[in-house]
């Protein structure tokens, strides 16, 4: 049973250090069916069943021909603030033209958003609001939603959000998400719970 | 070339095409100068409209060597001038009274000699 909704649109997760939220969509993203491309920009550890590749030893080709093999990949930066000035946007570009579709999609997973900057974030934004046509689904992760850009997690259909201080709260209001409810909820279920948002319904959810 | 050299590729040439275009623009929206006026008028110096009249009292000026009839209006008169030309000392200002003078005397002159 999938974790998240495998539906055309873009996912939004959040939630502060060692709240879940990690394992929780490393683990989501085994589960989808359809490829997916993991920018582990801090070189985090991942599940089995991803394959690891570094941003130096390969070719965008033989990239773009292994997610449509359908593999997931665990993609390494080289180093952190060239993968997320310059190299996140052109892998997504490169992505928007490799012939995706909404019924044979692609998941990119951008850990730590929030440090997107330069032409990447401009390029992630375009991709947000024109990417879905193109078969490219963001999901989106962070753990200061305060510091993402608005358009990365307004274009987002559904939220996961795992506990988060009332000082980042602010982007769940303006999403119309109340942060006392969820608060309620992480109380009620307690460690690594979370709260699914879709637009009109707030759940809470255990960990998985 | 690897992922990354690509990258880096693209994002200098990005950046290369986006320096070219400003340049572009920049250079196509600058104006066009103005011809230079052609400077063919003599240029007039109003200023001396707000100088301050000369030193002193009317009364000063009634035993002016200019003055021998010791008129008051002649007396402001030259107060006046001594505001703009300074002590009246100036070239041109003896040739223009020194002209008159001239004409003055040649008409008294002709009435003597009737």
């Amino acid at each position: 049973m999938s974790l998240i909704n495998e539906g055309n649109f873009h996912i939004f997760g959040c939630g502060l250090t060692q709240s879940g939220k990690s394992h929780f969509f490393k683990t989501a993203m085994l589960k989808l069916r359809a490829p997916v491309i993991y920018f582990n920009i801090q070189g985090e550890n991942v599940p089995k069943g991803f394959v690891k590749v570094y941003t130096g030893n390969i070719e965008p080709d033989q990239l773009v021909e292994m997610l449509r093999d359908g593999l997931k990949i665990n993609l390494v930066f080289s180093d952190a603030r060239k993968g997320y000035d310059y190299v996140a946007g052109y892998i997504l570009n490169l992505l928007m033209d490799a012939g995706f579709t909404d019924e044979n999609a692609i998941y990119v997973c951008l850990e730590e958003c929030h440090l997107l900057r330069g032409y990447s974030l401009e390029i992630a934004k375009y991709v947000s609001t024109a990417g879905l046509k193109k078969g490219v689904r963001l999901i989106c992760i962070t753990q200061r939603p305060a510091n993402c850009d608005k358009t990365l997690y307004t274009q987002a259909f559904e939220h996961y959000i795992f506990y988060i201080p009332e000082g980042d709260a602010a982007y769940m209001r303006g999403k119309g998400i109340d942060y006392d409810a969820c608060k309620a909820e992480w109380e009620r279920l307690g460690k690594h719970s979370y709260c699914y948002f879709n637009g009109y319904k707030l759940e809470g959810r255990p960990a998985i | 070339m690897s992922l990354e050299q690509e990258a880096m590729k693209n994002f200098v040439q990005e950046k290369t095409a986006e320096k070219q275009i400003l340049e572009e623009f920049a250079g196509a929206g600058e104006p066009t100068p103005e011809p230079a006026p052609v400077d063919n008028l003599i240029k007039i110096d109003f200023s001396f409209l707000m100088k301050k009249t000369g030193q002193g009292e009317v009364e000063n000026y009634l035993g002016h060597p200019m003055n021998p009839k010791k008129s008051k209006g002649r007396a402001r008169f030259l107060r006046g001038c001594t505001g703009i030309a300074g002590d009246l000392d100036l070239a041109i200002i003896d040739i223009m009274l020194g002209s008159f003078e001239m004409i003055m005397e040649k008409r008294a002159g002709n009435v003597a000699d009737q």
